[in-house]
């Protein structure tokens, strides 16, 4: 009798845990913000406000760098004083991998997530981003956006070859990737250790073999490995270095503009391109309203011009570049490699052994 | 159960607990297939992939080849100088002394970078002095296994020296003296009789490097990698810098460093197990004498001096003179023109640099201090004690050493995430994080210092009537504090430096410097990062200042 009690009790308890759930209100991060967009602008602006001012808290993390981080932080605080805004930075794969873990294990109390272009296929399919459309959206162009609604961005990035001016006349400068084979750079190219851009570039436009191939005889060159793009620039400024295989296009016109740097680049054919830092909202974020805000914020007209104080290339429409030389490069004729996404997931695994086996290892 | 073995026994459970969690995590997931927080089976896959093809033979070999001849380089480096300061009349020791403080100070990413700057091929200082003043045409390459071993072996000449020269300085000369007395020479004597008597503390200054080389990260990143020379920390770094990361492989590797470690530590128990015979600080008054250089005095003291200022501080004149610089430049008269404070305003208007400054002194002395103490009684049952547990004790605090630092990150990370101990995201986390790491570091300092004074002392305050803590800190302890404070200073100086744990285990609010400095050097800002550096040094040098000014005050003074 007091076994079939005692089992009554159990399987009572046990319905209990099943039913009390479903029986909760609580709404997913996705369907607070799925029926805020519902409601027109301003309603749905003094919703989001009302709702960022009862949490307080905006807690981010960026792979962008830190001078940027701090100047988003620093116009956001300021915008939204009534919230106590938190940031780090998620660097590099470490950073990612944190975020993962923490995701994993049920604590990410980060509500914003940006990461690098090569690792959003990776971070939608661990499920650390929420669906989130943000107004602003309808700003940008599809290569911008994710189709799904998890992530966007207000920015790209070009990758060029740079030189210095002072040791090499820009009549002589290489204007394509195969220019670089000639033996009169022999010892003069450097190349970063992660030149994701333009192995990537390479690989859609030439194939892996083409790509293998010219990697190789690079390397043959007598090309040095070198960890940093701000760094090569740099060292292409002082004259340490002649020729730069990857370096930013914004960063050469950054140098060149304000410290006055014998810089020059050249527009490869094509010109691969990445689009900057993706940010999407935590699936389970603590502050879903702040989030809000703060994504709707960065893809804005006043994070986009905050991003392109820092010279980089915005990607909202009707923000201007700071630098004419590196805007609207289409038009100048260019040959644009943009590489999507999408596909930029899926070639990482083989661009990385690229990397690996023929500037690290030296196998070749 | 006696009052004593008790305390020990908390001892080795409190250490136990700060070790034993992140190595169970490292050989768990060097076995697991799957990342952390994932369930999965267990494999030995890793293992194998380990032993599949030469690309890992040639990094161990290249591992071996760096960390025999750069931690050799170091140890005779610090040979040499605590020799030449400690036991003979070489003029002008106070400015080696001065010199050595640099390379302890600043950190080894910086060093690195300046020696990068010296050897430039266009603008570096050496291949300009090459070629115009001695016409070598052919620039002089850094980027390769001589300019590794000379990075890291001259950076750690400073360490050694700080190792050694207590024991050189508190070694009883009787030896020595009669070795002089019956006929032998100086070389005689300090092959013979000095460096036989210091046997266990010169062992484990090489051991101690030869470990900080083979997990070095620094030197095989900057100048390995452009170099095409791969070592053991570069493949740890090429099996974490992907995502997904391969856990999996780096446990893997940690569990190697490990086993590469245990075989060093066997080497130097062996090396100390009969203590007795080294014995250096005994209940005996003596005056150590000093070797009489004769006329070789003025020519070897300049030579000396010249080596400390090419060595320690011309490195970082430079990183010192690039910090004023909009970027790098050899010095020329227009680089005079382009000097600027730019970087020192750029870096000062981020507001997380008070923070980090804040957050790291808090950290470092906090770490400094558990750290020393917890060793000192550690070194204390280890060396004196004939406990069964001790061999245990000496093996958990050693062990850590093994334990690459992101590794430890990652172990921490998934331990706090998952027991009910609130302090993930805190200042804790990071605290425990430091305590783990520089453990073994203030265990050597402890035990090497503990070898070296004679148990009569503590015997006589036994038969006084003294209690186990009456004798500890009042004998034991003062009789320490050069060791003490030395390893103090060590632990601080590097828990300033600390970066692979730590870039995982901060957050908003609890940035350390180190990160800062990572993130610059990441961004490649190398002039930010040349003046966040000099202020570091600057306020390390007051720090380590201080610290000495204290100790030399409380220590025992020697007759």
């Amino acid at each position: 009798m007091r076994k079939k009690i005692i089992f009554q009790f159990i399987l009572g308890a046990l319905g209990l845990l099943v039913i009390l759930p479903s029986l909760s209100s609580a709404k997913t991060v996705e369907e607070i913000l799925a029926d805020i967009n519902k409601l027109p602008p301003a309603e749905r602006n003094k919703q989001l406000e009302a709702g960022a001012k009862k949490e307080g808290v905006l807690k981010f993390a960026s792979n962008e760098n830190i001078e940027l981080i701090t100047l988003y932080h620093n116009a956001f605080a300021a915008k939204y004083p009534f919230l106590k805004v938190e940031s780090w930075r998620a660097s590099g794969a470490k950073g990612v991998e944190r975020v993962v873990m923490e995701h994993r294990a049920g604590k990410l109390d980060t509500d914003v997530v940006a990461v690098p272009f090569e690792i959003v296929g990776y971070v939608k399919k661990q499920g650390v981003w929420g669906r989130y459309l943000s107004p602003e959206l309808n700003h940008y162009s599809d290569q911008f956006k994710d189709r799904d609604g998890y992530w966007a961005t207000n920015h790209y990035n070009i990758a060029v070859i740079g030189y210095n001016t002072n040791l090499v006349k820009t009549g002589e400068a290489p204007k394509d990737y195969p220019d670089l084979l000639n033996p009169k750079w022999k010892g003069e190219i450097s190349i970063d250790v992660e030149p994701d851009r333009a192995v990537q570039g390479w690989l859609i436009a030439w194939g892996e073999e083409r790509t293998r191939e010219y990697m190789k005889a690079l390397m043959h060159n007598g090309a040095t490995v070198r960890r940093g793009h701000t760094l090569q620039t740099q060292l292409l400024c002082s004259g340490e270095l002649k020729v730069a295989v990857e370096v930013y296009a914004y960063r050469v016109a950054q140098l060149r503009h304000e410290k006055n740097c014998p810089l020059g680049m050249s527009f490869p054919n094509p010109t691969p391109g990445s689009t900057g830092s993706e940010i999407g909202v935590n699936k389970n974020a603590p502050h879903p309203h702040a989030a809000a805000l703060f994504v709707d914020f960065v893809l804005g007209t006043e994070g986009s011009k905050i991003l392109a104080g820092t010279g980089r290339i915005p990607a909202r429409r009707g923000v201007k570049g700071l630098y004419e030389e590196v805007s609207n490069l289409e038009e100048k004729g260019v040959n644009l490699l943009m590489i999507p996404v999408e596909q930029a997931g899926r070639l990482d695994p083989l661009a990385k052994k690229l990397i690996e086996e023929i500037l690290i290892r030296r196998q070749f | 159960m006696r009052k004593e073995s008790f305390f020990f026994l908390i001892i080795v459970a409190l250490v136990a607990y700060l070790t034993l969690v992140p190595l169970a995590m490292l050989l768990y997931g060097s076995f697991k297939s799957t990342p952390p927080g994932v369930a999965g089976p267990l494999t030995l896959a890793h293992y194998a992939e380990l032993f599949k093809g030469w690309e890992m033979a040639i990094s161990f070999k290249n591992s071996l080849i760096f960390s025999f001849w750069s931690s050799l380089l170091a140890f005779l480096g610090g040979v040499y100088l605590a020799w030449m300061t400690e036991r003979t009349n070489m003029a002008s020791k106070r400015l080696v002394y001065a010199c050595i403080v640099v390379p302890l100070i600043v950190p080894g990413i910086l060093t690195t970078v300046g020696w990068i700057m010296l050897f430039g091929r266009r603008t570096g200082i050496i291949n300009l002095l090459a070629r115009n003043v001695f016409g070598i045409e052919q620039p002089i390459d850094i980027y390769n296994m001589p300019g590794m071993i000379w990075v890291f072996g001259s950076d750690h000449i400073a360490l050694s020296f700080l190792l050694l020269v207590a024991a050189f300085r508190s070694m009883d000369p009787a030896l020595e003296e009669a070795a002089i007395v019956a006929g032998a020479g100086i070389i005689r004597t300090t092959r013979n009789i000095t460096l036989r008597i210091l046997l266990p503390a010169t062992l484990a200054v090489w051991i101690i490097n030869f470990v900080r080389a083979i997990e070095n990260f620094e030197v095989p990143a900057l100048i390995g990698i452009p170099a095409g020379i791969l070592v053991f920390a570069t493949e740890v770094y090429l099996a974490t810098h992907k995502v997904p990361t391969d856990f999996g492989q780096a446990s893997t590797f940690a569990t190697v460093y490990l086993i590469l470690t245990a075989v060093g530590v066997s080497i130097y128990l062996k090396a100390t197990a009969a203590s007795e015979r080294f014995t250096t600080i005994t209940g005996k008054g003596y005056r150590p004498a000093a070797f009489d250089l004769g006329g070789w005095k003025y020519l070897l003291s300049l030579l000396t001096l010249l080596v400390c200022f090419v060595i320690f501080i011309l490195p970082v004149l430079t990183v010192i003179w690039s910090s004023f610089l909009p970027f790098y430049m050899a010095p020329s008269l227009e680089a005079l023109q382009s000097l600027t404070l730019d970087n020192y305003k750029s870096l000062y208007s981020l507001p997380l640099i008070k923070r980090a400054f804040w957050n790291s002194f808090i950290l470092g002395i906090s770490s400094s201090t558990i750290v020393m103490i917890l060793t000192a009684v550690a070194a204390w049952i280890v060396v004196r004690t004939r406990w069964r547990g001790k061999g245990l004790l000496d093996f958990l605090a050693f062990s850590p050493i093994a334990v690459p630092g992101l590794v430890l990150g990652m172990a921490m990370i998934w331990t706090y995430l998952t027991l009910p101990i609130p302090i993930y995201g805190t200042i804790w986390i990071l605290l425990i994080a430091y305590t783990i790491k520089y453990l073994p570091y203030g265990m050597r300092a402890s035990s090497f210092s503990m070898h070296q004074i004679h148990k009569e002392l503590e015997e006589a305050s036994e038969t006084c009537g003294s209690s186990w803590s009456t004798t500890f800190f009042r004998i034991v302890l003062p009789l320490l504090l050069p060791g003490f404070v030395a390893g103090w200073i060590y632990v601080i100086t590097h828990s300033f430096r600390e970066l692979s744990t730590s870039i995982l285990l901060y957050r908003s609010g609890t940035e350390v410097l180190s990160v800062v400095i990572f993130e610059l050097w990441d961004a490649g800002r190398y002039p930010e990062l040349s003046a966040l550096g000099m202020t570091l040094v600057a306020v390390l040098i007051t720090i380590s200042g201080l610290a000495k000014w204290v100790g030399g005050r409380f220590a025992v003074q020697t007759v």
